[in-house]
Parts: C-alpha cells; sequence; structure tokens
C-alpha cells in the first residue's frame, strides 16, 4: 500500500472561463479521514469526480496510490476507489442484489467472492432484506443506502463521499454514519460536505473549500476553533434556583466564559477559550453538586467558518 | 479494453428486459413477411378495389420486385431502428449518473462505447436478419424456390447499412448530453445521406449504394458499373470513423 492514498497536485478544474477548482494540493494518507467542507458551489464534487477519474483536469494532477490518474495504471488504482456520488445513478431495471453482482464484476472480482462481498455490502447498509427487489422500486434513501454499498464492494482502499447523508432518512444516516466509523483507519476517506458537524465528527483533517480555491487546511479542531467562541448547552437536573444562580453567577466571573445564562433548567456557556472549557467547565458544574442530564457542543455553521477563513487570508 | 465482456453482459441483458431486443425483432419479421405477401398479392389486392388502371403499370410482381420493396424497405426501417437503439446509449447514461457508476471503475471509456455499439448491432443484426430469413422464407413459398447465398449478401449489407447509422447516432450520443439531440444528428444524417444518395456518382459512397448493390446481387444483375468493394469499404469507413469520433469524444467528456 502506497503511504499516500490520494494526492492532489495544483488541481484546476475550468468549465470555459468559470473556475470551479483553482489549485488544490491535497494529501491525504492511508487510513487518513479528511473532509472537504464547503457550500453548494465551492468545487467540492468538481474535486471529488476528479478524485475519482470521472473527470479530467484543466491543469495539475491527481495521483491515487502514488498513480497518475490520468494513466494506464491510474484505471487500474481504480479498483481500490469507492465513490459515492452526491446523486445516486443506479439502473433501475435491476434488483439490487444484481447491481451489486455487476459492480463485482467490473471489479473483476472471482466468482467465488461475489455472494459474499454482495451479501455483506447489503448488510451494512440495512437492504438485506429488499436484495431481489427491483431498484426503481426504491425511494431515495434506500438508493442513497445502495449507492454506498456499491462503493463499500472489494474493500477498497480510499473512500469517496459526496453528501453522503444527503438524501437519507434518520435510520439510514445512523447506518452510514456506522459505515463511516467501520472503515475509519481501515481506508482513507475523503468526505465532501456542507455539514460541519459530520466533518467534525467523521474527520481528522477539514480542507475549507470557497469558491474553488483551499481557505484552509488542518487538524478538525483547529480548523473550527479558529472560528471563534463555542457555546455548550447543558440540560440540568432539577435543582433549587439558587443553586444556578450561584453557578451562573460562578461562570460568569471567569476569563475564558463569555455569555452564560439559564433558562428553564438550560444552561447555556459561550467560551472564549476551548481548552479551558473542555477542561474546567464541567467540574465546575459538578461541583455545586447539580446533576447534568445532557451536554451538547455548538458549532459554528459553515457560513462562519469560511468567512473566517477567508478573513484570516 | 479493460471491463468489455461484463458491460456487453448488462447491455444485452437491458435490451432484453427492456423489450427492445423482442420490439425490434418482432417488427423486422412483420416487416419481411408484410413486404413479400404485399408484393405476392398486390395485383389481386389493387383487383379488389376495382379495375387494375393500366397507367399504374401493376400486372404481375416477381422476385426482382420483392427485392426492390424489401430493400427499400430495410434500408429505410433499419436506420431508423438504428437511431431508435443508439440515441441514449451513451447520453441517457450521464442523464441518469450511470455511466460515472460504471467509469468510477477500472473500466475503460473505449469498454464503454463498444459494448453499447456491439449489443446495438446485435439486435440490428438479429432483426435484420430474421427480416430478410422471413422474406426469402415467404418468397421461396410464393415465387418458387430460391437460392439461399444472395439473401444472405443481403442481410449482411442491410445490417451494415443499419449499423452504420448507429455508429453516426453513438458518436452524436457522445458528444450531446441529451439523447434527443443524438437522435436529431442521427435523423439529419440519414435525412442528409438520403439527398446525397439522388447524386448518382455519390450514391455508391454512401451506405444507400449498399441497397442497390444488393438488389445487384441477388438480381445477379452486378454490372461493370457497380463495384461491390468500393461501397462496402466507403460505409466500413464511415462506421469506423463515427466510432472513432465517439470514443475520442466520450474519453475526453466530464461525468
Amino acid at each position: 500500500m502506497h503511504e499516500l492514498a490520494l494526492e492532489a497536485r495544483a488541481l484546476t478544474k475550468r468549465f470555459g472561463k468559470a473556475v470551479a477548482l483553482d489549485g488544490l494540493d491535497l494529501q491525504v494518507h492511508a487510513g487518513e479521514s479528511v473532509a472537504i467542507l464547503g457550500a453548494g458551489s465551492a468545487g467540492k464534487s468538481t474535486a471529488l469526480r476528479l478524485f475519482a477519474g470521472l473527470a479530467l483536469p484543466s491543469s495539475g494532477e491527481v495521483l491515487v496510490h502514488g498513480v497518475r490518474s490520468a494513466s494506464r495504471a491510474g484505471l487500474d488504482a481504480r479498483g481500490s476507489v469507492g465513490f459515492v456520488p452526491q446523486e445516486p445513478g443506479l439502473y433501475l431495471w435491476m434488483t439490487a442484489r444484481e447491481l451489486l453482482e455487476f459492480g463485482a464484476s467490473l471489479l473483476g472480482m472471482n466468482r467465488r467472492d461475489v455472494d459474499g462481498a454482495v451479501g455483506d455490502a447489503l448488510e451494512r447498509v440495512g437492504l438485506a432484506d429488499a436484495a431481489d427487489q427491483t431498484i426503481s422500486a426504491f425511494g431515495m434513501p434506500w438508493r442513497q443506502r445502495l449507492s454506498i454499498a456499491q462503493a463499500l464492494l472489494g474493500a477498497p482502499e480510499l473512500m469517496l463521499f459526496d453528501e453522503p447523508l444527503e438524501w437519507l432518512d434518520g435510520q439510514g444516516q445512523d447506518d452510514a454514519l456506522a459505515v463511516l466509523e467501520q472503515l475509519r483507519g481501515a481506508a482513507a476517506i475523503v468526505l465532501a460536505t456542507s455539514d460541519v458537524d459530520l466533518a467534525a465528527a467523521t474527520c481528522e483533517r477539514i480542507v475549507v473549500l470557497d469558491q474553488g480555491v483551499a481557505l484552509a487546511a488542518g487538524p478538525a479542531t483547529a480548523v473550527l476553533d479558529s472560528v471563534g467562541p463555542r457555546a455548550y448547552v447543558f440540560e440540568l437536573a432539577p435543582s433549587e434556583g439558587l443553586a444556578q444562580a450561584g453557578l451562573v453567577a460562578r461562570l460568569a466571573s471567569e476569563r475564558w466564559v463569555r455569555d452564560v445564562s439559564s433558562v428553564n433548567g438550560t444552561l447555556r456557556v459561550e467560551v472564549r477559550d476551548e481548552r479551558r472549557a473542555e477542561r474546567e467547565l464541567l467540574p465546575a458544574i459538578v461541583a455545586t453538586g447539580i446533576g447534568v442530564e445532557g451536554m451538547r457542543r455548538i458549532r459554528p455553521e459553515l457560513d462562519e467558518v469560511v468567512a473566517r477563513q477567508r478573513a484570516d487570508r | 479494453m479493460k471491463g468489455y465482456r461484463p458491460l456487453l453482459e448488462k447491455e444485452v441483458v437491458e435490451l432484453w428486459r427492456s423489450y427492445r431486443l423482442a420490439i425490434t425483432c418482432g417488427l423486422f419479421v412483420v416487416l419481411g413477411i408484410g413486404v413479400t405477401v404485399l408484393e405476392r398479392y398486390l395485383p389481386a389486392i389493387t383487383k379488389l378495389f376495382g379495375q387494375v388502371d393500366a397507367e399504374l403499370r401493376i400486372g404481375k410482381t416477381g422476385v426482382p420486385d420483392l427485392i426492390e420493396a424489401l430493400v427499400r424497405t430495410l434500408w429505410l426501417f433499419g436506420p431508423l431502428a438504428a437511431v431508435l437503439l443508439t440515441m441514449g446509449a451513451i447520453a441517457g447514461e450521464r442523464q441518469s449518473r450511470t455511466a460515472a457508476l460504471v467509469l468510477a471503475r477500472p473500466i475503460s471509456r473505449a469498454a464503454f462505447v463498444w459494448a453499447k455499439f456491439v449489443a446495438v448491432a446485435m439486435v440490428l443484426g438479429l432483426a435484420t436478419a430474421l427480416a430478410v430469413a422471413a422474406a426469402w422464407l415467404y418468397a421461396s413459398i410464393l415465387f418458387g424456390g430460391l437460392e439461399v447465398l444472395p439473401w444472405i449478401q443481403v442481410w449482411l449489407l442491410a445490417w451494415l447499412d443499419a449499423v452504420a447509422f448507429a455508429g453516426i447516432t453513438l458518436a452524436a450520443s457522445a458528444a450531446f448530453a441529451s439523447p434527443a439531440g443524438a437522435a436529431a444528428v442521427g435523423l439529419a444524417a440519414f435525412g442528409a445521406i438520403g439527398l446525397a444518395s439522388t447524386v448518382v456518382t455519390l450514391n455508391p459512397w454512401l451506405p444507400t449504394g449498399l441497397g442497390e448493390l444488393a438488389q445487384a446481387l441477388v438480381l445477379n444483375e452486378l454490372g461493370p458499373d457497380v463495384d461491390p468493394f468500393r461501397s462496402v469499404a466507403a460505409s466500413a469507413t464511415l462506421l469506423g470513423a463515427a466510432l472513432l469520433f465517439a470514443w475520442l469524444r466520450f474519453r475526453r467528456v466530464d461525468l
């Protein structure tokens, strides 16, 4: 296995005068997960199609496992790449099983291994019971599940996901997230998304893309923390109003807290210093003796992330 | 061409399940029988509607009339079937995004284009063979025993004519993202070649010239002015150029 699962060198794609992707440099190591975070027309899908060999760059190049994508050897290298497009394109006249068997035959899989691989892929996306149904009868959530299943065939070493949760229902999203979790470490993952939470939850590194330009790239926490103060929301167990008022007053006096409020047992704390908050916030609450029933971190919105990175350039 | 075989298998299954194979073959069988029966009984049919007008010169019809009618029919319906079968071959897969599903795998674009062409060519080959076989069978019954070899030559020439238009439409299907656009180009080519064929010196260089050749072969009227190699080579070259264009164009298409 090559050290770099994917490498993009000064990758540029133009459509006429419009520049969809402008000189993207990216290295994805084997087993690493990277999110390409950006808004609707940031160039994420274009980047993924270039990585998958479905489009030719205007300049620059893509290397998959150290092999130029546009070469004959690059064609072979696609056997170890799984691609989940934003909108699933499936042969509607096939059954789910037939589609995966066809996908396996395109990979040149051994006939003996096909049944097992197809069954496993269907199982992972929760479609085992619908294996022999015609795809035309599937709604979009099931089609997206099947699209993920076909990408999993052949245990790819590089997985490209383009907005994988977009068409999925709640259960489908849980299944897809479970698949992503299973893949982490086992395969390199490139995830194109506009969902900050998804990027932060599933990827180690984030590349922020805006109008085809990579504004920032780095560890997920560093990129998101650079945006500014974050907020934590706690659901507190019923307690004396005095105790809660004391907690609010105490937190408000901390320098690393920007703002704090408490309404109907919900405590919202906006922080200036993310690291101190992670270290001190929860112990500070627990020390008051008030029970904590739930906690969540409010992440920055995508436009906040992009605006911050634009300002930093 | 990496991945050609599974692609061709998929194409054949798709043609079968979508009923395109059965409908095309059924239509051509009906055409082969219909042309023969109509030619044989045309005088009787016209008599049913009254006295045969001497001006119409419908007397007793024979094998030459049948061959002329059969060639006219195959050289009309063959290209039309070719255009209809091929128009969505690549453009349709681009629209439905299934081309991306296939070509994200280690499959060459040449294999993709070639499998499409071979599948359509197989259907056209079978359909034209069935039409000619049906016509030969009925002609043997209605007009007496006929040699088989010239009819096989008619079939091969009709097939080449049809696949030439399939090649042109496939090239258009690779160039445009819309099946309707590809069909428009295929039909425009059919019209343009039909018009050009009215120029006597040009016709032997066109797929329409194959029809003239087919008639001459089956009626054993191959004169010194008819060069079988020229017409076949010209249509084969047109087909080859169309397929080459389809591949060159499609290999640079973004999916």
